[in-house]
């Protein structure tokens, strides 16, 4: 096993990458989150609204 | 006699320094209670394993295709801890997550230097996910890519989760000051609906199916076991995955591991390289959660403890606590607990995730 510098460099694209990746997925998470909150309230409403009627 | 004691002329001393490492584990885990449900089983296989021609061997060998070597058992597992988690402190604050995101920096960094240090690609990455700080998501990438380093990765992930309260103050310590660990921040928890605790779950698994299908087992089956836990209507499953699925395939896992753990594979320069790598990957993603925190800092108006940015790893609840403890060390009415546990759960989640991405750069290349 020795220093293998062509690796390092070469594994940089996956370490930009792969950090970046996660925030994406992240951000489209946390779309998802905010739309289900949303979502979930109109359900919500609209069941108490069925369960007065 | 030489039927009674022949055996004992083929004891060779790397064994017997194997019968050490054993019984190191089995100490820390009843004395110390560090991960003791995976590393006394762990231990104790070890010494078994590390018998001159062992029967111990085979047996296990044959647990470990059908449970290890095919990743059944970290998936098992999954469905355990998905059962266990409360994603409602996320849910509260979603964004969070972020925390979550950057605290996988060390993953990503350790790729990097064990490639440095010449290990193949394959390997490189499977000991990276140590920084995932989440065994099974370990034991499945090391798996998945067939890392030639398997025992010591795991060995490596479980004992560095333990070692939390000790690695994550040091760091934190190193990279803040005193007001910084000090700023305090106001917790007004949103309204959380039980359909979106549901639904939560099932969203999460399609989402990172569809972005990082490499990622789908791992995620599916975590948010399964959510989806147990928060549907209410299978209480006594939710509670039998907490409790006896957790334990037994820990135990199984534990026991199956050790037989990567025999003389000739472990003691090599290269097990204290990725025992010193691991490290790398947690102080890395703890820097990498501050850092996060304090970036956040120069825009926000409503300042944030750059330690919650810390506990975005995916050691649950460990991280939280000792985040929590910290603040009120530096003053007793700082209370971060619940947004460190938001940012402690999103750990979970991007863990799993950070697992799918490297499956999916690294798995095609190997």
């Amino acid at each position: 096993m020795s220093i293998n510098i062509p690796a390092f460099i070469a594994s940089l694209k996956y370490m930009v990458e792969g950090w970046l990746g996660i925030f994406i997925v992240m951000g489209v998470i946390i779309a998802a989150i905010y739309g289900l909150g949303y979502l979930s309230e109109k359900i919500d409403e609209k069941v108490a609204a069925k369960k007065e009627q | 006699m030489t039927e009674i004691f022949g055996n004992l002329t083929n004891l060779t001393m790397p064994m017997v320094i194997m019968w050490v490492i054993g019984a190191a584990m089995i100490y820390l885990a009843i004395v110390k209670e560090m991960e003791p449900t995976l590393l006394l089983p762990m231990g104790f296989g070890c010494i078994l394993c590390n018998m001159p021609n062992s029967g111990m061997i085979h047996t296990l060998d044959i647990l470990f295709e059908a449970g290890v070597a095919n990743e059944l058992f970290p998936l098992l597992l999954f469905i355990g801890i998905g059962a266990m988690i409360d994603f409602g402190p996320l849910l509260a604050d979603p964004k969070l997550l972020l925390f979550g995101a950057a605290a996988q920096f060390g993953i990503f960094f350790t790729l990097s230097m064990a490639s440095l240090l010449g290990f193949e690609l394959r390997d490189a990455a499977s000991i990276a996910i140590i920084g995932a700080a989440d065994g099974p998501t370990s034991i499945f990438v090391a798996q998945t890519l067939k890392s030639n380093y398997t025992a010591a990765i795991i060995v490596a992930a479980y004992s560095y989760m333990a070692l939390v309260p000790i690695v994550q103050p040091f760091c934190i310590k190193l990279v803040t000051t005193k007001e910084e660990r000090s700023i305090k921040m106001d917790y007004t928890p949103g309204k959380i609906t039980k359909t979106t605790r549901i639904l939560f779950p099932i969203v999460v698994s399609i989402i990172a199916s569809l972005v990082a299908p490499d990622s789908a087992a791992l995620v599916g089956f975590l948010m399964f076991g959510n989806l147990l836990r928060e549907c209410g209507v299978l209480r006594s499953l939710s509670e039998a995955a907490q409790n006896i699925l957790a334990s037994l395939v820990s135990l199984l896992l534990g026991l199956t591991v050790a037989v990567r753990m025999q003389a000739d594979s472990f003691l090599v320069p290269e097990t204290l390289m990725i025992l010193g790598l691991g490290l790398i990957a947690f102080m890395f993603d703890t820097f990498g959660g501050v850092f996060f925190g304090k970036f956040i800092n120069l825009f926000s108006k409503k300042k944030i403890n750059p330690m919650v940015g810390a506990a975005g790893i995916s050691a649950f609840p460990m991280s939280s606590r000792v985040i929590a403890k910290m603040a009120r060390d530096e003053d007793p009415y700082n209370f971060i607990l619940m947004q460190a546990a938001g940012a402690n759960v999103a750990g979970q989640v991007a863990s799993v995730i950070a697992g799918g991405l490297i499956l999916a750069m690294i798995g095609p290349l190997v």
